[in-house]
């Protein structure tokens, strides 16, 4: 079922991908830059309903208290994380296509920044409703995160670079 | 306050420089970008392949890393992988077939068998290099007195991604 949620997640991505893709052809470098995307918000989405879910196990009573604490340090890490996956990918595209290496950092920053403003909140909704329902969250967030952050991600570098670009 | 922020910095770089690999792939694609375009349900299907073969590279890395004592047997994982693996390939191709065709996409039969076909080869391939990639690096994990927990997961589904990009690039410039 999780892999079930997973795929629907993904072929969602890949339609929003198709209805995007003159205006992310349109600058070069967001296609390599687009795995890197994908992989940083689902990465940091997955840790925060990991942590999240663990300190519910453990500690019921405070976890109220350091969900959104928890949250804006896991959207801090994604913008931070972001910047270096930004350089890299900028470097890339500048060294191997030609691109606008500073568009390209400021693509990956604003889209990862806007995919986890978005995600997170759900991902740790989702957690909590998860735990409440007294299922095995870690089982559950894996496939949610992937397939929401997938489609948030394609979302969030069309409109980065409409805002951009 | 210093151990928190150096605790921070390490983990948002260590997160950066783990998606940044990822780029690899991304290379493959960027290349074949104007190509990639028109072959509308290839486009359409790319996050799904690619959350596919890293959800297997994980199982199998799961399944790898269990102590001795618990490790099932790798030929039942296999199988069991098998089993469900065909009709993941059938859902991908499918329903990236039909939303190809909402998108006015014409698609006919050569093209379908074609697409068809390297799907399934290409996820298989990806799927059997994981076994062997785990494998591989578990030993030399164990002969490190390294945990395999801790790295094999990161590794084999980065190493999936971007054989699975690479593998659609390829396609895109040989097959269609």
């Amino acid at each position: 079922m999780g892999q079930g949620i997973s795929l629907v997640g993904a072929i969602a991505a890949g339609y929003l991908l198709e209805l995007t893709k003159v205006e992310l052809i349109g600058v070069m470098g967001v296609f390599m830059l687009l795995p890197g995307v994908f992989e940083l918000g689902g990465a940091v989405a997955g840790a925060f309903g990991a942590k999240l879910n663990h300190i519910y196990e453990k500690h019921p009573d405070i976890a109220r208290r350091v969900y959104f604490p928890q949250m804006i340090y896991s959207l801090c890490i994604a913008v931070v994380a972001s910047v270096i996956l930004g350089l890299i990918g900028g470097v890339a595209a500048m060294l191997i296509f030609g691109g606008d290496a500073v568009l390209i950092l400021k693509i990956a920053m604003l889209s990862v920044a806007l995919s986890s403003l978005a995600g997170l909140p759900i991902v740790g909704w989702s957690t909590i409703r998860a735990i409440k329902a007294g299922l095995d969250a870690d089982n559950i967030i894996g496939p949610v995160e992937t397939s929401l952050f997938d489609a948030l991600t394609v979302l969030s570098v069309f409109i980065s670079i409409g805002l951009l670009a | 306050m210093i151990l928190t922020l150096r605790h921070f910095l390490f983990v948002s770089i260590t997160a950066g420089l783990a998606a940044a690999i990822s780029l690899i792939g991304g290379i493959g694609l960027e290349l074949v970008s104007q190509k990639i375009a028109v072959l509308v349900p290839l486009l359409i299907a790319i996050p799904s392949l690619n959350n596919l073969v890293g959800d297997y590279a994980a199982i199998i890395s799961a399944h790898i890393a269990d102590p001795d004592e618990n490790k099932p047997d790798m030929v039942a994982v296999r199988q069991a992988i098998a089993r469900v693996l065909g009709f993941n390939i059938i859902i991908i191709v499918g329903f990236s077939a039909i939303l190809a065709a909402f998108r006015g996409y014409s698609l006919d039969p050569a093209f379908l068998i074609k697409f068809l076909l390297f799907v399934a080869f290409s996820v298989v391939v990806v799927v059997e290099s994981m076994f062997v990639l785990n494998f591989v690096l578990n030993r030399a994990l164990k002969n490190h007195r390294l945990n395999a927990d801790d790295v094999l997961i990161p590794i084999t589904t980065a190493v999936a991604d971007i054989a699975m990009l690479l593998l659609v690039a390829l396609a895109v410039v040989t097959i269609f």
